[in-house]
């Protein structure tokens, strides 16, 4: 305290001037208009700048929780997507309650995905949900923009995903614009790519119609975008063409991935399972 | 010493005034004096004796500035300069101090210091007065030409000015 004392006596013209200077400035501040414009332009660029970067660097720290938050609201709002479409196709018997543990109900679940393949010949996907959070096989997985593939088997926290770029992977699909629907099936070859069989020879399809699910499979809903024809093969003796279809999902860069949980899967399953006997 | 501090008082006194009512109207480059301002009044503070005090220097300097602000219309301008140069006065005394060192109750005047130490001591201190008047002044970086600029005509009337004074009038009578 002493020595405090002794520093201040010591430099105390020095101190003084400081405080003049300081009293100054607030006067050329407060009494002169051009100073004092000149001194908020500044004051709030500064302040400005500071901030955003600050809340540039704050937000980094945030950016994993707020990416769940999103993934969660994507979630909900697919759920509704999904479901309305069910119930406005139906909409005359809505009021029944019954009618309600009938219709296919759907439930989305978000994940990442922690391990992806797209060279091999059968490619495969791992996500970080498992059996503990409701997850079993055949349930359809997608993203924001396109599908993903099928869930094959599941552990209490992981799940293996059969990839689109897997040849035992057949997605029902349809082309919009004209109805025809088949299986798709990846060719092997280019990853961007994969391969609608099974279109009879009549069908309207023109290059650049968009492909989605057909929703006749009880693993996806019907209308999930998957991509657009690139180019129509035309084999020479066969009944059907073999379309090309470019996959709207980078499967290189997935990340976040949703997966469907249909309330009606076993039942539909099991009843479907019958009618190998009729084949 | 009572005497001196009075003839110091009554030089600033007198500087301001020829300041405040027949510079400030002069005008000779640009219109309203744009980019020349005469500023003879810091020789008052150039010319308080060696051995003033730092505390009394920096009252005196801030308490004439204010003076002139007044009656120039931009409060703390003025102050701010005279400010910075009696700050810097002291620093400047000692790099400019002769091989034999300053005798007790020495001015800084040409006739005790000799006219060429004069003229430089008084340019050095005219010249940190008038850039830190005009950095106040126009207070942005961004016009820094127009600070040098300013500073640079000024300079060269004050200077022009302070030395006719000097001749003229013997500051220790």
């Amino acid at each position: 305290m002493l020595k405090l004392l002794q520093q201040v006596i010591q430099h105390g013209s020095f101190i003084l001037f400081l405080l003049l200077q300081f009293l100054c400035f607030y006067f050329i501040i407060n009494y002169n208009q051009d100073q004092k414009k000149i001194y908020l332009y500044s004051h709030q660029k500064l302040n400005s700048f500071v901030t955003s970067r600050y809340k540039g660097v704050v937000d980094y720290f945030g950016l994993k929780k707020k990416n769940a938050i999103l993934a969660e609201e994507n979630a909900r709002l697919m759920e509704q997507h999904y479901n309305s479409k069910t119930i406005i196709s139906k909409e005359n018997i809505e009021t029944d309650s019954s009618f309600n543990a009938l219709v296919e109900k759907y439930q989305i679940i978000p994940a990442r995905v922690i391990n992806n393949s797209i060279n091999r010949p059968n490619n495969l996907i791992t996500i970080n949900k498992g059996g503990k959070d409701g997850i079993l096989p055949n349930m359809g997985v997608i993203t924001t923009t396109g599908i993903v593939g099928i869930v094959t088997d599941t552990s209490r926290n992981f799940s293996l995903v059969l990839s689109v770029l897997n040849p035992n992977c057949k997605i029902s699909s349809k082309l919009i614009r004209c109805g025809f629907f088949g299986p798709m099936i990846w060719d092997g070859e280019n990853p961007q790519y994969s391969t609608l069989v099974d279109i009879q020879k009549y069908a309207d399809v023109k290059i650049g119609d968009t492909v989605s699910t057909s929703g006749y499979s009880y693993i996806f809903p019907g209308q999930v975008p998957i991509g657009t024809v690139n180019e129509i093969e035309n084999n020479p003796g066969a009944f059907t063409y073999n379309i090309h279809v470019k996959l709207f999902q980078d499967m290189a860069i997935l990340d976040e991935v949703y997966i469907i949980k249909n309330s009606t899967m076993m039942e539909r399953s099991e009843l479907e399972s019958k009618g190998i006997k009729y084949e | 010493m009572n005497n001196e501090i009075v003839k110091n008082f009554l030089r600033i006194f007198l500087l301001s005034l020829i300041q405040i009512f027949v510079l400030k109207e002069i005008v000779i480059f640009g219109e309203n004096g744009k980019y020349s301002e005469i500023l003879i009044y810091p020789l008052g503070l150039i010319l308080l004796p060696l051995s003033t005090p730092r505390f009394f220097l920096f009252f005196f300097a801030f308490l004439t500035g204010i003076w002139i602000d007044i009656f120039y219309d931009t409060l703390g301008v003025h102050a701010a300069a005279c400010l910075w140069m009696a700050f810097a006065r002291p620093y400047v005394l000692k790099f400019m101090e002769p091989k034999s060192g300053y005798t007790m109750n020495q001015h800084p005047v040409a006739q005790e210091l000799g006219v060429f130490w004069f003229m430089q001591y008084m340019a050095i201190l005219l010249g940190i007065f008038v850039f830190a008047y005009f950095s106040m002044k126009i207070f942005t970086l961004v016009y820094i030409a127009d600070i040098v600029i300013r500073s640079i005509l000024s300079f060269t009337i004050s200077y022009f000015i302070l030395f006719l004074i000097q001749i003229i009038f013997d500051p220790k009578s």
